[in-house]
């Protein structure tokens, strides 16, 4: 006997009919909402009476295009909500939408990989959510499905979809929640000064583009001026530069520490449940079975703390800029085999089988951070040389290119003698540094879509390789482990595994 | 004149008669090198006479400021739009082939250069179909296949056909599911 299938139809919230058009709506409903506010005000006078009437009609008469136009949003907006429909039953989503370009979107449930709610306070206080679906098809740039919904309608939803399946309210549940003081290392970890930099920039420029331009200009000014006021004893152009950097990692830090607090982490069977934010508040229902990879990530700094930050990744999960990506924020070595087994037994972190030789490879390593370190110096004298009135601003830029060129060659050494491979319990263990970061990816054999292997001149002659692993993802994810043994590799990916 | 028309019915009608049978066993057979619909080309060239206002309005700017280089637009602009509406339109059409199999879906095009776009069926993620308004007049539709790593667009489809494909490649898509291909 076949399964009766239940299909229950969902609508946006009506909040969406503002949402779509609010760029063009905001233009005009401002002008027209403050005649209608005049016409109001002027029309109770001591002299001449109460004259609503006549001056609403030589409103109209004067503003009728303004009113006319508002008014065609708000239609084409309504139209939008009332075509857009949701149709939801335990196959899938069948979406439905437009008003004269009709497009019908059926997602499979079993094709899920990751069902967000996303809910932003300037929509939550309205009772509305996101609700996004994400598979591996589809835009690397934007979700799958992505509708403003009830909170109520999005609850009842994921309810009926049961992401995953079989999941019931007696199903065991183990817990994660990170020290507040681990989620502000994370947030540390996490923030650089570019991203906040871009934050500013694009906050300045929208405010400048609503308030008008001369808005933009006056705070560029002011910091200019406050920028040579405060320089003492170095180049006003050099402490702009450090300014803008400190205040942008300031402002990086806050937006990622909103997006990490009340952190916490559910596993129920196959389920694991992700909540962050505090502003937005975001919850992901990741499928376990379609997690792509688990990335412990360490940076010189957590180096030297002796914590490590464990990001997962799987398609929907950290897709979008201001996403969460972390799986445990921050955890000490000791622990660190302990969290993941509680929330992720089916991952286990193994010893290096294979690595570099800490001598022979160590040109491999370091070649690039030496010789953009040597570039940077080079380039001082060169300067220096042929712009003798400029000497104070070149050394102080050179000083402030040396510091993270320094860095990066600390990161690279720690990488020569921390970077490998291995397989132990059903999953690869691969070591290996990406710029500032070093990864220790542990990756299941069914999730890796392909293997590249490289070989120089110089490799041949030793019997080594660069190996570069190809993880299942939306878009392309490559792992590169420098200068390792060939056939050892081989063996590993291609041959009998060890064991 | 005559003859062609009526091997363009025939070719029609065979067309409506395989669609009719394919109800049930669209995806049970190989079906190898399904031709669009005789509409789909009335809809590219609706389309093409659509793209045509702006150079006409350029053109008519043209008129009124610089008669020879109206003259020269007008040629140009003409003369391409009759290129792409007696030529290269009816043999984009002409290769035009698409295939569903028991494991995969193929679209070859191309005029100047072919080329086959194929995607596995266990690979498919989800489906969208939709329809412009110009298409919704000729009952035609725009299947697009997501899967991961690609999309497969087979656009101008018996609106009809389209749907029954929907279905039934997400019916086979749940199949493949169920014996453990996700990827």
């Amino acid at each position: 006997m076949e399964q009766a299938t239940t299909i229950k139809r969902f609508r946006p919230h009506p909040l969406y009919i503002l949402s779509n058009l609010w760029r063009y709506l905001f233009i005009l409903l401002i002008p027209v909402l403050r005649g209608l506010y005049y016409v109001l005000i002027n029309s109770f006078s001591f002299t001449k009476g109460f004259q609503l009437a006549v001056n609403l009609s030589s409103w109209v008469r004067g503003a009728w295009m303004d009113i006319f136009i508002l008014l065609a949003f708000l239609s084409l907006g309504v139209l939008l909500w009332v075509t857009f429909t949701v149709e939801v039953s335990e196959n899938g989503l069948l979406v439905k939408r437009g008003v004269f370009h009709r497009e019908t979107t059926f997602l499979p449930s079993s094709r899920y990989c990751c069902v967000s709610v996303v809910a932003p306070l300037r929509i939550r206080i309205f009772g509305a959510v996101y609700l996004r679906v994400d598979t591996p098809g589809g835009n690397l740039q934007s979700a799958d499905l992505l509708m403003m919904l009830k909170k109520d309608d999005s609850e009842q939803i994921i309810q009926i979809l049961q992401t995953p399946q079989e999941i019931t309210p007696q199903t065991p549940t183990r817990e994660y929640k990170p020290k507040s003081r681990y989620v502000f290392l994370l947030a540390m970890i996490t923030s650089n000064s570019f991203a906040g930099v871009l934050l500013i920039s694009t906050f300045i420029t929208e405010v400048g583009n609503i308030l008008g331009q001369q808005f933009s200009a006056m705070i560029y000014g002011t910091f200019e001026n406050v920028a040579r006021t405060l320089a003492f004893g170095v180049p006003p152009a050099a402490f702009a530069l450090a300014c803008i950097m400190v205040f942008g990692y300031l402002c990086a830090f806050i937006a990622s520490l909103f997006r990490h607090a009340n952190f916490h982490v559910l596993r129920r069977k196959n389920l694991l449940k992700i909540n962050a934010g505090l502003m937005t508040k975001r919850s992901y229902r990741i499928d376990v079975e379609k997690i792509g990879y688990l990335d412990i990530q360490r940076s010189l700094l957590t180096c030297i703390l002796g914590v490590y930050s464990i990001f997962l990744s799987t398609v929907g999960y950290g897709k979008f800029k201001d996403d969460v990506s972390a799986l445990i924020p921050c955890v000490r070595k000791k622990k660190l085999e302990r969290s993941l087994q509680l929330l992720l037994p089916e991952y286990h972190l193994s010893a290096r089988q294979i690595k570099p030789s800490r001598i022979r490879s160590l040109y491999r390593y370091t070649w690039r951070s030496v010789a953009l370190l040597a570039a940077a110096w080079i380039t001082r004298a060169v300067l220096c040389y042929f712009l003798p009135n400029w000497t104070e601003l070149i050394a102080w830029v050179t000083f402030m290119t040396t510091i993270p060129l320094v860095w990066l060659l600390s990161v690279k050494i720690i990488d020569l003698n921390t970077a490998g491979i291995s397989y132990e319990k059903g999953c690869y263990t691969l070591r290996y540094s990406k710029g500032f970061s070093l990864h220790q990816v542990i990756i299941r054999p069914e999730r890796i879509a392909k293997i590249k292997r490289t070989q120089s001149l110089f490799q041949m002659r030793k019997g080594n390789c660069d190996l570069y692993i190809f993880s299942y993802s939306e878009g392309r994810k490559t792992h590169h482990i420098r200068d390792i043994n060939r056939e050892e590799a081989e063996k590993m990916f291609c041959g009998e595994p060890f064991s | 004149m005559r003859g062609k028309k009526h091997k363009g019915k025939a070719q029609s009608g065979k067309m409506q008669a395989d669609s009719a049978q394919s109800e049930n066993s669209l995806l049970g057979n190989v079906l190898q090198g399904n031709v669009l619909p005789e509409r789909a080309l009335t809809y590219w060239r609706i389309r093409l006479l659509l793209l045509c206002i702006a150079p006409a309005v350029v053109g008519g700017f043209f008129f009124f400021t610089a008669a020879k280089l109206f003259t020269l637009w007008t040629f140009v602009w003409v003369s391409l739009f009759l290129l792409l509406c007696f030529v290269y339109c009816p043999m984009h059409y002409r290769f035009y082939r698409y295939s569903v199999s028991e494991r995969m879906v193929r679209v070859s095009r191309g005029v100047v250069y072919n080329r086959m776009d194929a995607v596995y069926i266990r690979n498919l993620q989800y489906t969208t179909l939709s329809q412009t308004p110009l298409q919704k007049l000729l009952r035609l539709a725009t299947l697009r296949l997501y899967a991961a790593g690609g999309v497969v667009r087979l656009p101008c489809l018996n609106y009809e056909e389209a749907r029954l494909l929907r279905v039934q490649l997400g019916k086979k898509m749940e199949v493949e599911n169920g014996t453990g291909n996700d990827h």
